[in-house]
C-alpha cells in the first residue's frame, strides 16, 4: 500500500529533522509513500478551540484529497493524527455527515509508529540494521498524543504501550524506561501557559535524567520542541542542568540504518549529542 | 445541555468519579478539576464552567477521556467550553487572541508559519526567559528550522 505522506506545518519547520529523517529511512525500509502536493493545517489545537465547522472542515479538506485519490494517510505528527482520526469517526458514525463524504470508502490515518511497530515490524527493521547501536542507553518518551486516545489504530496499549522500545530493541540499542514516559510535555500550551508547559517538561526532563540515558527519543514534533529546543529555559525554569540529547525515533532508525547524520538532521538539534560523533563517525 | 451539530459527548454520562482529575497534570494549577467542570455543565451551569480558568490550561493531553469508565471525552468536553466561553465572551484573552492569530494564518496561507506563530505570541506576553527565547529563535533559524 503505497502511503500518501501527509506533513503537516511542524515538519516543514522546527520539525524539519523528523521529516528528513523519514525519507532516509522510508526507502529502507520499504515504506511506500508520496507526498500530498496541496494539503493544508489541521487547525492544531486552535481550530477546535474557536470554532466546531472549522475544526472539521481542515483535516476534512485532506480526508477528502486522500478519499479522491484512494490511498491512506501517513502522519508522522501525533496533533495531526487525531484531528484528522477524530474527523474520520465523526464522518463514519454521523449520518448527517456521510453524504456529504460520498460512496467512495473513507481513507485511513495512521501515524508513522503504527506502521514501523506493526506492518514494517522490528524483524525486517533488524534485518536492514547494518550499523547496531550496541550499547546505546535510548530512553522512549512517548507524552501524550502518539498513544492517546486512538492507541496506534488500536493496537497498541493504552496505559503500557511498548511499540518504541520494540523498534528501539530492533536496532540493537538499549531502551530504558521511567515512569514519566507517558505524562504530559505540556506542549501544547508553551505559547499560551509558559510556565506550566515549562514545569511539565520539567518533571519529564528530571525523571529522564536520572535513568542516565544517552539519548531521549521521541515520536512527537511538540515532545521535541519541548524537551529539545526548549531545554535551556526549562533548566532555568527548574534551576538544574539536564544536557540530555533528544532524537526523533526515525532519527535513531537512520543511524542503524546506515544513514549519514546529515541526511537525517542530526546537526539540526538544539540540545547537542556529544556522543554522536564518536560514536558514528559520518 | 446546549449541543453543536457535531455530538460533544454527554455529561449526563459522568458519575463523578474523578478519574479525570487524578489522572490531570495540570489540575493542580487550576482552582477547578475536570470533574469540577464536568459538574458545572451537568447544573447547567454553563457560566461557571466557562468562566474557570481549567478549560484553558488543559493540555489536551486526553489522559482523562482514555480513563473514563463511562466513556466521556472529557479533553472533548473541555474543548467545548473553550468554544462556549469565546461565544459567551468569556474566553482567556491571551489564549484566545493567539488561537484567533493561528487560524488567521491558516485561513491566509493554508499552513501555519511557526516564526511569526511565535513572534505574535511573544507580543501577546512577554516570555518568561527572553533571552533564552531570543537565543532559541537565532538558533532555529541558523538550523533551517524557521521557514
Amino acid at each position: 500500500m503505497k502511503y500518501l505522506y501527509y506533513p503537516g506545518c511542524s515538519l516543514k519547520g522546527t520539525a524539519r529533522e523528523y521529516d528528513e529523517s523519514f525519507r532516509a529511512v522510508a526507502p529502507i525500509l520499504g515504506i511506500a509513500y508520496s507526498e500530498m502536493e496541496e494539503w493544508n493545517c489541521c487547525g492544531a489545537t486552535a481550530a477546535k478551540s474557536l470554532d466546531a465547522g472549522t475544526a472539521l472542515r481542515l483535516p476534512g479538506n485532506n480526508l477528502r484529497r486522500a478519499q479522491a485519490a484512494g490511498r491512506d494517510l501517513l502522519v508522522l505528527c501525533p496533533s495531526c493524527h487525531l484531528n484528522h482520526q477524530d474527523v474520520l469517526n465523526r464522518a463514519s458514525k454521523d449520518a448527517g455527515l456521510q453524504e456529504q463524504w460520498g460512496a467512495a470508502p473513507l481513507p485511513r490515518v495512521k501515524h508513522l509508529l503504527e506502521v514501523l511497530a506493526f506492518e514494517t515490524g522490528p524483524s525486517a527493521i533488524g534485518e536492514r540494521v547494518s550499523r547496531p547501536l550496541k550499547g546505546l542507553r535510548a530512553l522512549p518518551y512517548y507524552g501524550c498524543l502518539v498513544i492517546r486516545p486512538h492507541a496506534l489504530g488500536g493496537k497498541e496499549s493504552l496505559e503500557n504501550p511498548r511499540a518504541m522500545e520494540t523498534v528501539i530493541r530492533a536496532l540493537g540499542a538499549e531502551a530504558l524506561s521511567f515512569p514519566e514516559r507517558m505524562e504530559c510535555c505540556g506542549g501544547a500550551l508553551v505559547l499560551t501557559k509558559e510556565k506550566i508547559a515549562l514545569k511539565l517538561a520539567g518533571e519529564v526532563l528530571k525523571a529522564a535524567k536520572r535513568c542516565s540515558p544517552d539519548c531521549i527519543v521521541v515520536a512527537c514534533p511538540l515532545c521535541a520542541f519541548m524537551l529539545d529546543a526548549k531545554q535551556r529555559s526549562i533548566e532555568k525554569e527548574i534551576r538544574e542542568k539536564i544536557g540530555l540529547p533528544v532524537l526523533y525515533l526515525t532519527q535513531l532508525l537512520g543511524l542503524a540504518l546506515g544513514a549519514a547524520p546529515k541526511a537525517l538532521g542530526l546537526h539540526r538539534l538544539v540540545t547537542p549529542f556529544p556522543a554522536l560523533r564518536s560514536r558514528f563517525p559520518a | 445541555m446546549k449541543t453543536e451539530f457535531e455530538t460533544v459527548p454527554c455529561v449526563s454520562l459522568c458519575v463523578q468519579c474523578g478519574r479525570c482529575s487524578s489522572g490531570c497534570p495540570v489540575a493542580f494549577e487550576s482552582p477547578h478539576t475536570p470533574r469540577r467542570v464536568i459538574r458545572f455543565l451537568q447544573l447547567e451551569d454553563h457560566e461557571s464552567a466557562c468562566r474557570s480558568s481549567f478549560a484553558w490550561l488543559c493540555a489536551a493531553c486526553r489522559a482523562c477521556t482514555v480513563r473514563c469508565p463511562r466513556g466521556v471525552d472529557v479533553a472533548g468536553v473541555m474543548e467545548y467550553v473553550r468554544r462556549e466561553a469565546g461565544r459567551l465572551g468569556c474566553a482567556a484573552p491571551g489564549a484566545d487572541a493567539f488561537y484567533r492569530d493561528f487560524l488567521g494564518v491558516i485561513e491566509k496561507e493554508g499552513r501555519a508559519r511557526e516564526f511569526r506563530l511565535g513572534v505574535k505570541s511573544v507580543l501577546r506576553r512577554l516570555p518568561l526567559h527572553p533571552l533564552e527565547d531570543a537565543l532559541l529563535f537565532l538558533r532555529l533559524w541558523r538550523r533551517g528550522k524557521l521557514p
